[in-house]
């Protein structure tokens, strides 16, 4: 009877294989959430931070456009927590999207609708498949990002999908059409104010400045622009370095590189696992670092446990737009941020600058379809959007301008020391803790590639509804 | 001069980690046979358990480290040598390699559903707080010099263990000639046990040593001491001291390139690229193994395909694709079109490993030079592309296959492996370049390109529906030219070549050129599926060919039946067809179907014929009673036509088709008279079933006394009474 083993894994085969139907209402892939309310004791405040009224009841009817219905709005979010290499890659952006749909349908919702997220799990290689799912049901995209997000991007703007994104990541999408970042992540300028601040405190370190990156082309992008803009405000380069991404085995090959070429500051586009590492390194052949640039994402607790007291003398400098998480309480908008998703997903993934961000692409989407009414259109909501030229997310980050999709000209620092994170205080904040002013901003000159427009595509933006 | 200590002693720690780990390799392939591709995630495990012992749960590091190095670790390859090592005697390299490539598949799936990934596991050195030891010019740290010193101690251990102990002496014996060393009362299976318990105990050790500089990460774990594998190359696989000083080589050649390369946005890659580099030299420089004049007997067995059965197979394969281009919705078209293109890249594998039993683990690097080219020069969509994505694929090809010449089973798989890994970690990152001037190569843009859909028949093929259908065809004309290769006298050649490499050489045959054709020829298909690829996906990046992602196409393949070119397309089917539907059906299985192709994969020492070779057997009576098959076929397409003008939906046609194949082969096995039964062992004997398979794959009959009796030259000779 063996040759009926493989009868019965065919069948089984044929099975699971009908679940991808055309007709089949679950599409793969896919997870509706409605909202789950969760038993709270507390007032219902429609407002956010500064923001008043965000979610709010109403009376709702008709169906506009696609994915609004007079009881619902289906809204999509990309991430990549498939990806069988890494699973749970930026779940932060789903938990996100949870905490956020619940806190503003359990206030009513948008005008009365409730929020529908609708899961794209793009597992990195699948954007594209999930970008024509979208393309099918939604109304927009909020509060989402893909790593490889240049494989879907061409499919949104064929069907004219808006993007309230959570972050962008290549040059196609981040110069994209129909994209409004609610923390601009521009192609065409960079904030450089961590680096001036730098350039006044660390003056003696003008002529050794070093460059360390890892060798794919989104993090060499973002360090052949920090590279340009350091040249351009007088800084001279003596080292600049690719480590391989793929994994260092010791990292004192490139302490000993740091220290032959006299370098004394340290602009690195990275991650934080391997910063501290190098700082290890670098503590264990006794050079000294007067100071060490780095991004946002390096607000990790990682990099403080990892590194520990090798950080004590060497200042590592973490440039950042948001009101710091350990800064949080009751009363600002960063605390909020916190207990909602204490109320709505205490298991969820809150303590990440992604978060925060995404958090930001929520309260921007809410509040411009909530400006549209009950005819809530993807060009109303849109536009709206593009309207913004000032926004803080209720408070979580400095002012951005949204519309205009510039970097900001407002920065924060952070030093990370053995016992934690720490906000630096001297360099002369003028609106709350951050520094706010143009100078902050330097505009590339090099060409660092260009985003998808409507025309490569061959839409038009009238075409939208 | 400081700087030269300081990349001497770091050379020395890396030359250290690498002995260490393949010290415990050569153990285990000289007493075994079997080069262990999982060695290193082995030792990438034991660092996760020690992780979880030392740093988690706060245990002391030396009860923590005689846990795992004498207790655990040991326990572990015993384990591994009961269960999956001991069931592969008397299986080609192919299936030993798949067999541990699995293994490694299924440890990273396994630490990954352990151990969540993407969580920081801080894992300090030994030592941390204590300051370094000055030594002058330069420091060296309590860490480093641990590492060099476990080394030696390894190095001093092993050779005590190989030539005072008595049981390393009946290893030594093992290993140059195991039947006369059971004759002399020696026992193997003991020697393996203890070969396996410290090879996976000295992995464990270099896992421990390694993980504090790198983030505990499964996968990179895995696979980054795949540089280790150099240094056992420079011993053959057979000598310690020679590998202790290949490790050193390597070790020191990766310190010294960290110091004096000059900073350049070429050579970062170079770098992490130069063992595999080494290795590459290693073995072209090798002295040239002997060709061995004894036969191995394996018990894989593959039929000759008939004309009919591949006329049918590849009209199946196109009916495949238009139902699929036809039934499925536009996201699932995305998802599961890649079935063909990365089919064809399997097919390659065919000629290549099932014929002419040559290992590569690189045809996806193939594919991606296919798809590379495509994205340049197909950017108008001219078809002509694909013809240059073939050449070129082919040229590149016999431009690997030079070393192959020379080498043949798991050296020729390392070889192929180090080209992957030089593709991966360098040459695919690399900006643009000019080549001599004449024009300009930009490979993958050091991100992503795109591809442009293709234009031909007077169509764009620019929808997955068509690109679906287009993929399906030439996955059809290719499994044709392979099955015509199969039947042809080139298919003759290989598999004789594949019998005997010493026979071949002896009666004339060009074994040069017959390996240097079939390596084009698969390198060239294997270009064509990647160029296809390409254009379903729409734009290409490294690490859609990366070396995993070969691993597994090879290992499933193997798994279907790589002497077959259903086996290629069950290769394809799991990877791209079924676990992603898995994954979609169920997302929270998604941590547990990282096990599936490993567990598959480590089945196969089981049944080194294929699953595709049983499926086949399953249906063969629908073969021989047409009147079921062809009411099937009829019913199949009378319920596509129902599905197709939405009549029902997608389940009730699927399980239909299931019915309708189900019941025509129970049918068919109830009805076939008697006398198609008979003609079924006519059948089987034109397919051929060897000698020594008779009478235990079929029953004995006077024929077979006949054939035998002439086989061994004792015609005339009364044999059991007859004639």
């Amino acid at each position: 009877m063996r040759r009926f083993r493989w009868f019965a894994l065919v069948l089984v085969l044929a099975l699971v294989a009908a679940a991808c139907g055309r007709s089949g209402s679950s599409s793969s892939g896919t997870n509706s959430t409605t909202s789950t309310s969760g038993a709270d004791t507390t007032a219902k405040s429609p407002n956010f931070g500064d923001l008043q009224d965000v979610c709010q009841p109403g009376k709702p009817s008709g169906s506009p456009t696609q994915g609004v219905t007079p009881t619902e709005i289906r809204v999509a979010t990309f991430a990549d927590p498939g990806f069988a290499g890494r699973p749970g890659l930026n779940q932060e952006l789903f938990d996100t999207a949870d905490v956020f749909a619940a806190w503003c349908n359990d206030r009513g919702g948008i005008n009365g609708r409730k929020i529908v997220v609708d899961k794209k799990d793009s597992a990195l290689t699948n954007t594209k498949a999930r970008m024509t799912e979208a393309c099918a049901q939604d109304f927009t995209m909020v509060g989402g990002g893909s790593v490889f997000d240049q494989d879907g991007v061409e499919t949104r703007l064929k069907c004219l999908l808006p993007d309230i994104a959570g972050y962008v990541v290549s040059t196609q999408a981040r110069g994209a059409d129909l994209l409004v970042q609610p923390l601009p992540n521009s192609i065409k300028s960079l904030g450089v104010g961590a680096m001036n601040y730098m350039a006044t405190k660390f003056a003696q370190d003008k002529d050794h400045l070093g460059v360390l990156t890892g060798d794919i082309s989104t993090t060499k992008i973002v360090a052949d622009q920090d590279a340009e803009a350091a040249k351009a405000a007088g800084w001279k380069i003596v080292y600049n370095d690719q480590y391989p991404a793929a994994g260092v085995t010791d990292w004192t090959p490139y302490a000993q590189g740091i220290k032959s070429a006299g370098v004394k500051g340290l602009i690195w586009v990275g991650e934080p696992e391997n910063l501290a590492a190098l700082m290890k390194s670098l503590k264990n052949i006794s050079y000294k670092l007067d100071f060490v640039r780095t991004d946002a994402n390096h607000y990790d607790q990682k990099l403080i446990s990892i590194a520990g007291d090798a950080l004590s003398d060497r200042n590592v400098f973490v440039q950042s737009s948001f009101y710091p998480l350990e800064k949080a309480n009751k009363s600002n908008a960063t605390g909020q941020y916190l207990d909602a998703f204490k109320q709505y997903k205490p298991d969820g993934k809150s303590n990440t600058y992604l978060g925060l961000q995404a958090w930001s692409a929520w309260l921007l989407f809410a509040k411009a379809a909530k400006a549209c009414g009950n005819d809530l259109t993807r060009t109303c909501m849109f536009d709206n959007a593009k309207k913004v030229t000032s926004w803080t997310g209720g408070g979580l980050h400095a002012t951005t301008d949204p519309g205009a999709g510039t970097s900001s000209d407002c920065y924060a620092l952070e030093q990370a020391t053995p016992g934690g994170f720490k906000l630096v205080t001297d360099n002369k904040p003028n609106d709350g803790i951050f520094n706010c002013t143009p100078k902050n901003v330097y505009t590339l000159k090099g060409d660092y590639g260009k985003g998808v427009t409507l025309q490569d595509v061959g839409q038009n933006i009238s075409n939208m509804k | 001069m400081d700087k030269f200590l300081t990349f001497t002693i770091v050379g020395l720690t890396v030359a250290s980690i690498y002995a260490i780990f393949a010290s415990g390799l050569v153990l285990t392939y000289t007493t075994t046979g079997i080069f262990n591709f999982a060695h290193g995630a082995a030792g990438m495990l034991f660092a996760f358990v020690y992780w979880q012992l030392r740093f988690d749960w706060g245990w002391s590091a030396p009860l923590a480290l005689v846990v795992v190095l004498l207790v655990l670790a040991p326990l572990f390859g015993v384990l591994l040598e009961l269960v999956i090592m001991r069931g592969l005697q008397n299986t080609t390299e192919a299936v030993k390699l798949v067999v541990s490539i699995s293994l490694l598949l299924f440890l990273i799936g396994f630490a990954q559903l352990i151990w969540e990934p993407g969580v920081s596991r801080p894992m300090s050195t030994f030592f941390s707080s204590s300051a370094p030891i000055d030594l002058g010019p330069t420091t060296i740290t309590i860490h480093q010099a641990i590492t060099i010193g476990v080394a030696i101690l390894v190095a001093v251990g092993l050779r005590l263990l190989l030539t005072r102990t008595r049981i390393g002496i009946a290893m030594r014996a093992a290993v140059d000639d195991r039947p006369l060393s059971t004759l002399n009362g020696a026992r193997p299976d003991r020697t393996s046990m203890l070969a396996w318990a410290v090879g996976t105990s000295t992995a464990a050790l270099a896992g421990i040593l390694i993980a504090p500089g790198l983030a505990l990460d499964a996968a990179s774990l895995s696979l980054l001491i795949v540089s280790a594998y150099a240094a056992a190359i420079f011993g053959r696989l057979r000598s310690l001291p020679l590998t202790f000083l290949g490790a050193v080589v390597v070790g020191l050649t990766e310190g010294y390139l960290s110091g004096y390369l000059p900073q350049n946005q070429f050579l970062p890659g170079l770098r992490i690229a130069s063992p595999a580099i080494i290795l590459f030299i290693v073995l072209l420089v090798l002295p040239n193994p002997r060709l061995r004049g004894r036969m191995t007997r394996s018990r894989e067995f593959f039929p000759m395909p008939t004309i009919r059965g591949g006329l049918s197979f590849a009209v199946a394969m196109v009916a495949l694709g238009i139902v699929m281009a036809t039934t499925l919705s536009t996201p699932d078209q995305l998802t599961y079109g890649k079935l063909f293109s990365i089919g064809i890249v399997a097919l390659s594998l065919v000629p290549l490993v099932g014929f002419a039993g040559q290992i590569s683990l690189c045809q996806l690097s193939f594919a991606g030079i296919g798809a590379v080219v495509m994205a340049h020069l197909g950017a108008s969509g001219d078809p002509l592309a694909l013809l240059w994505a073939v050449l070129i694929a082919a040229a590149v090809g016999a431009v690997v296959a030079l070393p192959a010449l020379r080498l043949s089973g798991i050296y020729l798989a390392l070889g192929t492996a180090a080209f992957a890994v030089v593709l991966d970690r360098w040459v695919w990152n690399l900006p643009k370049f000019q080549v001599f001037g004449w024009f300009q190569v930009n490979l993958f843009a050091q991100g992503s390109v795109d591809v442009q859909p293709l234009k031909a028949f007077g169509t764009t093929f620019d929808e997955p529906d068509s690109q679906i259908i287009l993929a399906s065809v030439v996955f059809a004309l290719v499994a044709l030219l392979v099955i015509f290769i199969r039947r042809g006298k080139l298919g003759r050649r290989l598999l004789a070549m594949k019998d005997s490499e010493a026979a071949c050489a002896t009666l004339g045959l060009n074994l040069l050129g017959t390996k240097l054709l079939v390596f084009s020829v698969s390198a060239g298909i294997a270009g064509l599926g990647g160029a296809l690829y390409a254009m379903q996906l729409t734009s290409i990046q490294p690490g859609n060919f990366d070396l995993v992602t070969s691993l597994q196409v090879f290992a499933l393949s193997v798994v279907g039946g790589i002497g077959a070119v259903g086996g290629a397309l069950f290769g394809a089917f799991s990877l791209f067809v079924f676990l992603p539907l898995l994954v979609a059906l169920q997302p929270d299985l998604l941590r547990w179907v990282g096990l599936l192709p490993g567990l598959t994969g480590i089945g196969l020492g089981r049944n080194p014929n294929g699953a595709v070779h049983d499926m086949r057997e399953g249906f063969l009576p629908l073969l021989q009673y047409p009147p079921a098959l062809y009411g099937m076929v009829v019913a199949l397409v009378a319920i596509y036509v129902l599905r197709i003008t939405d009549v029902i939906t997608n389940w009730p046609f699927v399980v239909l088709m299931g019915v309708a194949v189900v019941a025509a082969t129970l049918v068919a096995s109830l009805l076939r008279p008697k006398a198609v039964e008979e003609a079924a062992g006519d059948v089987e004997e034109v397919v051929d079933v060897p000698l020594e398979w008779r009478g235990i794959d079929r029953p004995w009959t006077d024929a077979d006394v006949e054939e035998l009796d002439r086989a061994i030259g004792l015609e005339g000779v009364s044999v059991h009474g007859s004639a």
